[in-house]
């Protein structure tokens, strides 16, 4: 294991304890200890449901619903699992029921840019920039389960079968997907400069 | 460029896109061509800048004191929650009063009392001696005896019992509504000097 990868892994493994135990103490009535939770993954939640309704104040609702739902629904988490994929779970559904109404009442979802070419200069942070900017709207152009596998996997780090746990899917349904993803992005992305 | 160079960079290209699918390393099985041709060498270098971004993919700013406002938002919820336990609360005293006022609750325990004071148990179990049996006996006449003489539910003692248990309760959620109002969901302390974890992602 590479000294990155080992300092992730242990990073996270730090974090999901840390949840895990102020996860019991919010089971255990400790409204403060939801709070924590809340600070700690609001933002992060935030992230992953503006990526599938593509607006700000939509994804603040969303969020609020999502940790709301956890908060009531706090009984049914078992403390053994983890608490991050459990309360991701929690909001990709209210995401993805969301983004079945929107769309049962006709609203497009709304994206500033469209996908092109990404800037190739790596040393030059305005263009590194504008090149994450790319990848993030390419992003989320991709299909909604698509979309939520590839933020999972790469923004949260989450494993492929932990990614696909939280949308639904099975693992190996969960590798095609990105499979099609990682294609899809490089079309968009790559293929009109490689060419 | 040749249609030898040509076949060369198609081959290398699609090998290149087939392990960037995949997500696989570009190391393994690499093509030779890929060092001596420097298109294939640039369209690498963009297949890296995006698998790089992929990594990188930034977190969305929301807007002012979202952290706030995303607590007092589930506070709120609490506090509506609560007043469902109150509603309850209440439901179930009406119920209680209900049955103090239509239940026969002195004659219901008076004829409970008089079999139990009026049966004698005979224990038959397999080796008890006799003096066990009058032990037992003794016990279970000074247990209703007890019960006779030290409690007889009335209507009176049900409504009085009720209702304490009602201001218990309601005492009890006023406090946690008076908690939630000062912010209950606040950081702990704990977490506000240094258990809270860094953000991974900032």
């Amino acid at each position: 294991m590479t000294d990155v990868a080992e300092h992730t892994a242990t990073h996270a493994w730090h974090d999901e304890a840390w949840a895990q135990e102020r996860a019991a103490r919010a089971q255990a009535g400790d409204a403060a200890a939801f709070g924590d939770l809340a600070r700690h993954y609001g933002r992060r939640i935030y992230t992953h449901l503006f990526r599938l309704v593509g607006h700000r104040e939509e994804a603040e609702d969303l969020t609020q619903e999502a940790f709301i739902r956890a908060f009531r629904f706090l009984g049914r988490y078992d403390a053994k699992r983890s608490f991050r994929n459990w309360l991701y779970t929690v909001a990709t559904n209210v995401g993805l029921n969301a983004l079945r109404s929107q769309r049962r009442r006709g609203q497009p979802v709304s994206l500033d840019t469209a996908p092109g070419p990404i800037a190739l200069d790596e040393r030059d942070t305005a263009a590194r920039r504008e090149q994450a900017a790319r990848v993030k709207d390419a992003v989320q152009q991709l299909p909604p389960r698509m979309m939520q596998l590839v933020d999972l996997h790469y923004r949260e780090g989450f494993s492929i079968r932990e990614a696909a746990e939280v949308v639904g899917m099975s693992e190996g349904a969960a590798k095609v997907a990105l499979h099609r993803a990682r294609k899809q992005l490089r079309e968009w992305l790559v293929e009109e400069q490689g060419q | 460029m040749t249609s030898m160079d040509r076949n060369g960079c198609d081959e290398t290209r699609q090998w290149l896109r087939s392990r960037f699918d995949a997500g696989g390393d570009f190391g393994a099985g690499r093509p030779a061509h890929l060092d001596v041709c420097s298109d294939c060498q640039a369209y690498l270098e963009r297949l890296r800048a995006l698998d790089g971004a992929l990594m990188r993919l930034p977190e969305e700013e929301p807007g002012v004191a979202f952290e706030e406002r995303l607590c007092a938002a589930v506070a709120r919820s609490q506090t509506v929650s609560r007043w469902k336990v109150l509603a309850a609360a209440c439901a179930a005293c009406v119920a209680a009063v209900a049955a103090g006022w239509f239940l026969p609750l002195d004659a219901t325990w008076r004829a409970w009392m008089d079999s139990a004071s009026s049966y004698v148990p005979r224990p038959d179990w397999q080796g008890l001696p006799s003096y066990g049996v009058e032990e037992i006996q003794r016990v279970w006449h000074a247990a209703t005896a007890l019960l006779e003489s030290s409690w007889a539910p009335s209507r009176a003692s049900v409504w009085s019992l009720t209702i304490a248990a009602v201001l218990l309760l309601a005492s009890v959620n006023a406090f946690q509504f008076m908690k939630g109002a000062h912010g209950q969901l606040s950081a702990s302390p704990a977490a506000s000097r240094n258990g809270m974890p860094h953000n991974g992602t900032t």
